[in-house]
C-alpha cells in the first residue's frame, strides 16, 4: 500500500515537475518571442523616425536654400530698381535742359537750317510757338521762305515737324525727346556702365 | 534723330496693320504707333511682309483702338530683345518687357531676335546627357545636351506638369521657360514650384497668358530663343521649355489667316514645318560654348494632326504623357545611344531588359484580356507590368540620380521575377541582383 502510495506521489512530483518545465519553457518561449518582436518593432521605428528626420532636415535645408535665394534675388531687384530710378533720375534732369533748346533762338536757327537742308522740296514746317516769329525772319534772311511754309506747334511738347507738301502723308519729326534720347545715350554710355556694373568689382 | 512719321494706314485688321506702299521699312524693323491728335505712344509693330503695293505689320498690343489716322513711327531697327543675367529670376512677355511688376532690368545688350541659321561648323555631336531626375528619362529615353524634343500629350494631360518637374530637375544651367497661351493658374503654378524647388534663381520666365495679344505669343519664341542662344554662346548649358507649340502654331495660323495666306492642311500656312524648324534648330551643342536644349510640349488630338506630324520630323524622338504617365512603348529619345554607354555598366541592359519584358508584359495584359493569361509567368509579367507603370513611368516625385533610378530598376526587377528570367548576363547579376535591399 505504501508502495503503491509513494509510487503515486513520485508520479504526481514527476508531473508537477515536468508541468513547470513545459510551463517554464513556454514562458520564457513567450519571452524571446516578446523581445524579438519587439526589437523589430524598435528597429522599424527607428528606421522610421531616422527617415523623418532625414525628410524633415531635407525640407528644413531646401527652405533655407529658398529663403537664401528670395533674399538674394530681392536684394538684387532693389539695387536694380535704385539704379533705374537714378537712371530715370538724370534722365529727367537732362529732358529739362534739352526742351529749353528748343526755346533758345540761336539754337532753333540752326536745327531748322540742318534739317531743311536735309529735305528738298516745298514743305510746310511746324515749330514750337514763342520761337515762331524769331524763325520766319531768320528764313526770310536766309532766301529759304520761298519753299517753307511755318505754321505754330499745337502740342505742348517742343516739336519741328517737316512734311514735304509733294510727298502726302509723310513727315519728319525731331522733338526734345529725341534730342534728349540721343544725346543722354551718348553722355550716358560710361555712367551707365559705372552705375550698372556689379559692386564686387 | 530725326524720326520719320507717316499716318497712310490702309487697313486696320484683327491683328495686322497695312500701309500702302513701303513707307522705307525693312523686315523685322519696328515702328511706333500714335495717336493722330495727341501723339501718345499707343503700340509697337514689326513689318512682316513688303511688296510693291503694300507694308504688313504685326500689332504688338492687338489693334483695338487704332484707326487709319494713326502715325507710323519709324525707329530703323530690327526687333531685339535685352539680355542681362539679372533677368534670371524674373518674368518677361512675348517681346521681353518685365511682366512681374518687378522694377526694370538694365539690359547689358540688345540680342536680335532673327534666330540666324547656327554655322554647322561649330555644332557638335551631341555626346552629353542632361540629367532631369525622372527615371523613365535619365534611365530609358536619356536626354541629350542640343536635344530637341517634344512631349505629345492630349490637351487634358498634366503636360505642363511634367514640364514644372523637368524644370525642377533638370541639371542645366540656365532654364528658360516659354509659356504660349498660358493660364493664369498654369503661370503661378510654375513659379511656385520653381520657387520651392530652389531653381528660380536659374529661371527665366517668358509668358504670354491667354487673353493677351496673340502677337506677343507669336514672337515670344523668337525673343526666349534668342536669350537662350545668348546664355549658350556665354558657356551655359540652356535648356528651353517651349508650351504649348500647338497653341503658337494656332496662333501662326491665325495670322495666316489675316493675311489670306493659301491655307494647307487644317487651315495651317504651307510654311508650318519650316516655321516649326526654324525654332526647333535653334537646339545645338556650340564648339568653345555651351548647349541649347529644347523640350516643347505639343498638344494634340491626333499624331496625324498637322502641328505634332510636323515636328515629329523636326525633332529627335518624342516623350509621350498618356493617362499622367510617361509611356516607355511610345517615346523615344533618338539621341540616347550618344550618351547612355558611358554611365554605369547596367544602364543599357537593365533598359533593354526591361522594356523586352514590359513588351512580353502587354502580350499578357491582352491575353489576360480575354482570360488567356493564366500561367505562373503570365502572372508574374502582369504584376511586373502594374509595378513599371506605378513606379517608373510616373514622371512626378522628388527628383532621383541616375543611380537610385537604376537600383529602383533593380528592386522592380527583384520583386517579380528570378534572376534567370530576365535575361540579364551572369555577371550583372551577381555584380547587382543581391546588393539590393
Amino acid at each position: 500500500m505504501n508502495n503503491h502510495k509513494e509510487n503515486l506521489e513520485n508520479i504526481v512530483a514527476k508531473l508537477k515537475q515536468d508541468g513547470i518545465q513545459a510551463g517554464e519553457a513556454e514562458k520564457q518561449r513567450i519571452i524571446d518571442d516578446a523581445k524579438k518582436q519587439a526589437e523589430v518593432i524598435l528597429a522599424e521605428a527607428r528606421k522610421q523616425a531616422k527617415e523623418i528626420e532625414a525628410e524633415a532636415q531635407a525640407k528644413t535645408e531646401q527652405l533655407e536654400n529658398n529663403a537664401r535665394t528670395a533674399l538674394a534675388q530681392a536684394s538684387r531687384d532693389m539695387t536694380e530698381a535704385t539704379k533705374v530710378a537714378i537712371i530715370k533720375h538724370l534722365q529727367s534732369v537732362f529732358g529739362a535742359q534739352g526742351k529749353n533748346l528748343f526755346t533758345q533762338k540761336e539754337y532753333m536757327e540752326v536745327l531748322l537750317k540742318t534739317t531743311l537742308e536735309s529735305i528738298s522740296g516745298q514743305k510746310q514746317v511746324t515749330v514750337p510757338e514763342p520761337v515762331m516769329k524769331d524763325m520766319e525772319e531768320f528764313l526770310i534772311n536766309e532766301s529759304l521762305n520761298k519753299e517753307v511754309e511755318l505754321t505754330p506747334l499745337a502740342g505742348a511738347n517742343p516739336t519741328i515737324i517737316i512734311k514735304p507738301t509733294s510727298n502726302n502723308g509723310l513727315q519728319f519729326v525731331l522733338s526734345s525727346d529725341d534730342v534728349e534720347k540721343g544725346l543722354f545715350s551718348l553722355v550716358n554710355k560710361d555712367l551707365v556702365k559705372r552705375i550698372t556694373q556689379n559692386t564686387e568689382n | 534723330m530725326i524720326k520719320k512719321e507717316i499716318n497712310r494706314i490702309s487697313e486696320v485688321g484683327k491683328a495686322l496693320i497695312s500701309v500702302e506702299g513701303n513707307p522705307g521699312v525693312a523686315l523685322n524693323h519696328v515702328v511706333e504707333l500714335l495717336d493722330a491728335d495727341t501723339n501718345q505712344s499707343l503700340s509697337f509693330a514689326k513689318a512682316i511682309n513688303i511688296s510693291e503695293n503694300s507694308t504688313r505689320f504685326q500689332v504688338f498690343n492687338g489693334t483695338g483702338g487704332l484707326s487709319t489716322k494713326t502715325k507710323l513711327r519709324m525707329h530703323e531697327v530690327p526687333l531685339t530683345a535685352g539680355f542681362s543675367y539679372n533677368m534670371l529670376g524674373r518674368t518677361f512677355d512675348g517681346i521681353g518687357q518685365v511682366a512681374d511688376n518687378g522694377p526694370e532690368v538694365i539690359f547689358e545688350k540688345q540680342l536680335e531676335t532673327s534666330l540666324d541659321t547656327l554655322n554647322p561648323t561649330v555644332r557638335l555631336v551631341p555626346k552629353q546627357p542632361l540629367w532631369t531626375g525622372i527615371p523613365m528619362i535619365d534611365v530609358f529615353n536619356t536626354l541629350v545636351k542640343s536635344q530637341k524634343i517634344p512631349i505629345f500629350a492630349s490637351p487634358t494631360e498634366p503636360y505642363n506638369r511634367l514640364l514644372s518637374q523637368i524644370a525642377m530637375g533638370a541639371q542645366a544651367d540656365v532654364i528658360i521657360f516659354a509659356g504660349i497661351g498660358l493660364k493664369f493658374d498654369e503661370y503661378h503654378y510654375f513659379k511656385d514650384q520653381l520657387s520651392q524647388s530652389g531653381n528660380i534663381d536659374k529661371t527665366i520666365m517668358f509668358v504670354h497668358l491667354a487673353g493677351e495679344s496673340q502677337i506677343k505669343g507669336l514672337m515670344l519664341p523668337d525673343v526666349a530663343l534668342s536669350v537662350a542662344r545668348e546664355f549658350a554662346d556665354q558657356g551655359k548649358d540652356a535648356l528651353v521649355l517651349l508650351t504649348d507649340m500647338t497653341n503658337w502654331s494656332n496662333i501662326l495660323r491665325n495670322v495666316a489667316n489675316y493675311q489670306d495666306m493659301i491655307p494647307s492642311l487644317q487651315g495651317y500656312p504651307g510654311s508650318l514645318y519650316s516655321e516649326l524648324a526654324r525654332r526647333y534648330e535653334v537646339a545645338a551643342d556650340i564648339e568653345g560654348a555651351g548647349s541649347i536644349t529644347i523640350i516643347g510640349a505639343t498638344t494634340l488630338e491626333s499624331l496625324e494632326d498637322p502641328v505634332p506630324d510636323n515636328t515629329g520630323y523636326i525633332t529627335e524622338g518624342q516623350f509621350f504623357l498618356e493617362n499622367g504617365k510617361l509611356k516607355l512603348a511610345r517615346s523615344l529619345s533618338r539621341l540616347k545611344q550618344q550618351v547612355n554607354g558611358n554611365t554605369r555598366s547596367d544602364h543599357r541592359p537593365i533598359m533593354t531588359a526591361m522594356a523586352s519584358l514590359l513588351a512580353d508584359a502587354e502580350k499578357a495584359y491582352e491575353a489576360a484580356e480575354v482570360g488567356a493569361a493564366n500561367d505562373a509567368f503570365s502572372q508574374k509579367l502582369l504584376a511586373y507590368r502594374a509595378d513599371f507603370i506605378a513606379n517608373m513611368e510616373e514622371p512626378f516625385g522628388d527628383p532621383i540620380e541616375l543611380d537610385a533610378a537604376l537600383d529602383r530598376c533593380w528592386e522592380i526587377l527583384k520583386r517579380h521575377f528570378e534572376p534567370t528570367e530576365t535575361g540579364l548576363s551572369k555577371k550583372l547579376i551577381d555584380e547587382y541582383w543581391d546588393q539590393q535591399n
